[in-house]
């Protein structure tokens, strides 16, 4: 599976706000912080599909002492994740460079 | 609220489906329930946590649809393709081997009423055979047998409401040009009720006025009845193809 790894938009915004934010997050956080790019329907769907392609792992928080309140889920990116983050902004800076080598040239 | 709502998905979900979207989601109502500053607040948290829950839980059973049917789908369809030939010629063979000396296309053209009454029979069949050879659990089952029902209804309620019509008014004129030895287009010869489309049924049946709007009604009412009877014919057969499975089994054994 890790041979081939493909990112979607919305799998690259979680990346991005997770590694940019250089620890961890919740769901909810990743919403807010992606000024509606991310939306609440979809975000959870999003993390489990990253999460089963190793580009994210999440634990859960301890509950809080003395409440009784559901423990929250954190996520962070893998090492694997942050690196096809790296070789997809390589990619797309490389196409940038190609587009404007071929516009210069014309 | 929100812990009402925590037992109750607690029941019905899945593991899988709770822990990554159910739970994740729940704790943030929470948190958001807990940061509010006032009881409106929390409960437009609650409202817009309910969508969100909806709308990821529709997406995440969408995509094990779409999982379940890719797996399944290649045997159903092998199924559901030979039993659909093998009633259509077994409904078709005894008319034409009785009547050899009338033309093939008139045959041909009774095939799509044929195929109306084969439609549901052979996705019963298939489903029936498919959930009798296979040890899946009732939901898997469900999620691959339901795109085929609902493809073969789509497809049986166009059977129904245009091909067969068109073709049983075909098979009219063909009738009465070669015995009559004229030659007049499908217009000229009134056409029954099973001779009207869908279009020309719906209006009639859209006009108080007229004297067979009731009539109308209920013929395009059948024809609903009937299309949906081809998807039922899918969902029914998944019990029965599983009681089979288990008793060829027991047998087995």
């Amino acid at each position: 599976m890790r041979g081939t790894p493909r990112l979607s938009e919305k799998e690259r915004i979680v990346l991005e706000l997770l590694i940019h934010a250089s620890g961890s997050k919740y769901g909810l956080q990743l919403v807010d912080a992606s000024r509606g790019r991310l939306k609440r329907g979809t975000v959870y769907v999003t993390l489990g599909r990253m999460e089963q392609k190793g580009l994210i792992e999440s634990e859960q928080e301890p509950a809080p002492a003395g409440q009784g309140g559901l423990p929250r889920r954190l996520y962070r990116a893998t090492g694997h994740g942050i690196r096809v983050l790296q070789v997809y902004d390589d990619m797309a800076r490389a196409l940038a460079g190609g587009r404007e080598w071929v516009m210069d040239a014309q | 609220m929100t812990s009402r709502l925590h037992s109750l998905l607690r029941r019905v979900c899945t593991d899988d489906l709770w822990h990554s979207i159910v739970h994740p989601t729940l704790a943030d109502l929470q948190h958001e329930e807990q940061c509010a500053s006032s009881r409106v607040r929390a409960l437009l948290a609650f409202v817009a946590a309910c969508w969100g829950l909806f709308k990821a839980v529709s997406i995440y059973g969408l995509t094990l649809m779409a999982r379940d049917s890719r797996q399944a789908l290649p045997s159903l369809a092998i199924r559901f393709l030979v039993a659909l030939f093998t009633i259509t010629f077994l409904l078709a063979a005894p008319y034409y081997f009785s009547a050899r000396r009338i033309p093939v296309v008139a045959h041909a053209l009774l095939i799509p009423a044929t195929l109306t009454a084969a439609l549901p029979v052979a996705v019963f069949l298939a489903v029936l055979l498919h959930a009798s050879a296979r040890r899946d659990c009732g939901i898997h089952l469900l999620r691959a047998v339901l795109p085929l029902a609902l493809a073969t209804a789509v497809a049986a309620l166009v059977m129904w409401m245009w091909i067969v019509p068109s073709s049983n008014q075909a098979f009219r004129v063909f009738v009465y040009n070669s015995l009559s030895g004229q030659s007049i287009s499908s217009n000229q010869l009134p056409g029954g009720w099973n001779e009207r489309s869908w279009t020309e049924l719906r209006s009639i049946a859209a006009d108080p006025t007229h004297a067979q709007a009731g009539q109308a009604r209920g013929a395009l009412r059948r024809r609903y009845v009937w299309s949906a009877v081809t998807f039922f014919a899918g969902l029914i057969a998944i019990p029965f193809g599983l009681i089979l499975g288990r008793l060829r089994g027991n047998s087995r054994n």
